[in-house]
């Protein structure tokens, strides 16, 4: 088999990321955690990772913010 | 990817934003899970398809030939980085594009719109589609298209994959090759007709050579028969008028091509006359063939006159050019004229007149130029009247005749014609003999030469042998002529014709044995018959012994 997928859960709520996390890995993926969406961008320009499950309410940089950054940035390269 | 959402009026916007699916908060634990997975398998799909388009690409770009791919509207749906380079096209301006678009128009060819709009909606795949184009930054090119339709079976849509091989140096190589060839094949050409030309050149010389040849070898052999023969000098010795006037008339003719007919009695050198005018014409080069019409029969004349192919007659077993070929270009002889019998002389009075006979046992016409002197010691005009020589041949020969004057008519060239023959024979016999003395000159200029040169000239031979010194001595008796043909017969014995009938009749009877009638009798031979012989003989007193 191949590698698990890699799975990126942002949200400035700890709570929901912990939430995530335990309902995921059981299910054998890799759950990579981000509290902001800076935190966010800077994982994904660094780490191979195949879903990104983002927080629409974050302060400073709003879920809808990180997914046109990350759109933007597609066109370079792979699908998130 | 999944966005949390609180809010319902957000999915719109994040929907619009881009994501690929939403949850809303709290979540519902399967729901998530649900929707993790399949969006992880649309993205492992799409990895595929990208690994895919990937793989693809790579092998599109090693590729060295241009490569490019259309839709099924024309447009380029990708290209081949070879292609770039080879067109020197930037990508934007060329993905997307209505390939007939492509650098500003340039690829709008009436053979590509042919390819694509006629030809390959009818064949999946055409190949070596030839286009000639000249396109502007990289000049002039010959590409063969590859072209091929692929279906994409899903929605059957298609697309055209078509590879560009630039053929433009090879076949600016193989229409220079054409060129090349064709113009060494001209040359080539060129050439065999030069080398056709020499060779039919050469081989028209060489028949050339060979009838030359030929004509030199007869000439050669017939000229070491020549020289067994031991002929005549040259030199005419003499210096009377009447050999004057003879060697005037030579030179006078000479040069020109007119028949000469050389008259005089036997020994006084018409053939030196002959050979004078020879050497003194331009054909002076050729031999001077000559035929004696006296010494061989009538057939064999002819053949050797006129020559004769092989099986012409019982024994012709080659062929033989005759004399007048052999002649040809050059001067005949025809000695003892006057001996040519009559059926001949109509066919020599033919090649006088227009140079034109007939080997014997052929029919091909031979046409020679010879100049043709003639000679003869016999009176033409009476042989004429007697109806024994033609009389168109002897108006023919006789243009320009010269006679040759007998030894006695210049007996003051006697002395010089003596020396002459005195020297030449006692060098060729190896003997002193020179001193002919006052009186023997005499005697030989008295004599009345009915032989002429050629008597004195064994009367001489005859001394010299005869000599033991350097004197001459005549062996001859001038008293009494050597040959009496000329001089008066002796008197007849005086008698009866009587006598000679009596004498004759007895003869005829002695040689039959007195045979008077019958098989080889008397009457037969006599002509008479039997009653007459015997009425002769009691008249004459003939009686069987």
């Amino acid at each position: 088999m191949k590698d698990k997928s890699v799975i990126l859960v942002v949200d400035d709520q700890p709570v929901n990321t912990e939430l995530l996390e335990a309902h995921l890995v059981p299910q054998g993926y890799e759950v990579v955690k981000a509290a902001s969406g800076e935190e966010a961008l800077k994982i994904l320009s660094g780490t191979k990772i195949d879903l990104v499950l983002l927080d629409i309410m974050m302060p400073r940089m709003s879920g809808f913010e990180v997914l046109g950054k990350i759109r933007a940035d597609k066109k370079k390269g792979l699908f998130r | 990817m999944v966005t949390v959402l609180k809010e319902t009026e957000d999915r719109v916007k994040a929907l619009e934003a881009g994501c690929d699916d939403f949850i809303s908060k709290p979540f519902d634990r399967h729901e998530l899970l649900v929707r993790v997975k399949s969006l992880l398998r649309i993205k492992s799909l799409h990895d595929e398809v990208e690994e895919a388009r990937g793989f693809v690409e790579s092998v599109i770009n090693t590729v060295r030939e241009p490569l490019i791919v259309l839709d099924q509207n024309l447009r380029v749906v990708t290209v081949s980085r070879s292609f770039y380079d080879f067109f020197k096209v930037n990508p934007e301006e060329t993905v997307g594009q209505l390939i007939y678009d492509l650098g500003n128009g340039q690829w709008d060819i009436p053979q590509l719109r042919k390819l694509l709009e006629d030809i390959l909606p009818q064949n999946s795949v055409f190949h070596d589609f030839e286009v000639e184009h000249v396109f502007e930054g990289i000049g002039p090119k010959i590409m063969h298209l590859n072209a091929r339709r692929i279906y994409q079976e899903v929605n059957h849509s298609q697309l055209i994959l078509f590879a560009i091989e630039d053929v433009t140096e090879r076949e600016f190589y193989k229409r220079n090759l054409e060129v090349i060839v064709e113009a060494r094949t001209t040359e080539l050409v060129a050439a065999r007709q030069e080398a056709e030309k020499g060779k039919q050149a050469a081989e028209a010389a060489l028949c050339q050579i060979k009838i030359l040849k030929k004509q030199l070898e007869e000439e050669k052999a017939y000229l070491k028969e020549e020289i067994k023969l031991e002929h005549n000098h040259e030199n005419i010795i003499g210096k009377s008028d009447a050999l004057k006037y003879v060697l005037y008339k030579v030179e006078q003719i000479a040069v020109t091509n007119t028949t000469v007919l050389v008259l005089g009695e036997t020994g006084t050198g018409k053939e030196l006359v002959a050979r004078a005018i020879h050497h003194g014409s331009s054909r002076k080069n050729r031999a001077l063939v000559k035929i004696n019409c006296a010494a061989l029969p009538a057939t064999l004349i002819e053949s050797e006159l006129f020559g004769h192919e092989k099986g012409a007659f019982t024994g012709s077993s080659s062929k033989q050019l005759g004399r007048f070929e052999i002649a040809d270009g050059a001067t005949l002889f025809l000695d003892e004229i006057g001996e040519l019998p009559l059926e001949l002389q109509a066919k020599l009075l033919r090649v006088i007149q227009d140079g034109e006979f007939e080997r014997l046992g052929s029919s091909h016409t031979i046409k020679v130029d010879a100049r043709i002197i003639a000679a003869t010691n016999r009176n033409l005009e009476e042989e004429v009247k007697k109806g024994l020589f033609r009389e168109d041949l002897w108006y023919r020969l006789n243009v320009f005749p010269i006679t040759m004057p007998p030894l006695r008519g210049r007996l003051e060239d006697v002395p010089l014609l003596v020396e002459y023959y005195v020297r030449k024979i006692a060098k060729r016999l190896g003997k002193n003999t020179g001193v002919v003395s006052k009186m023997m000159m005499g005697t030989l200029q008295n004599y009345h030469w009915p032989g002429n040169v050629r008597e004195l000239e064994n009367v001489l031979e005859r001394a010299v042998i005869n000599s033991s010194g350097p004197k001459l001595r005549l062996v001859d008796d001038f008293d009494k002529p050597l040959i009496n043909l000329y001089k008066p017969q002796k008197t007849l014995e005086a008698k009866t014709l009587e006598e000679v009938e009596r004498g004759y009749i007895v003869r005829v009877l002695e040689q039959n044995q007195w045979k008077v009638s019958g098989e080889n009798s008397a009457t037969q031979i006599l002509g008479l018959n039997r009653s007459t012989l015997r009425a002769r003989m009691r008249k004459l007193n003939i009686q069987k012994p």
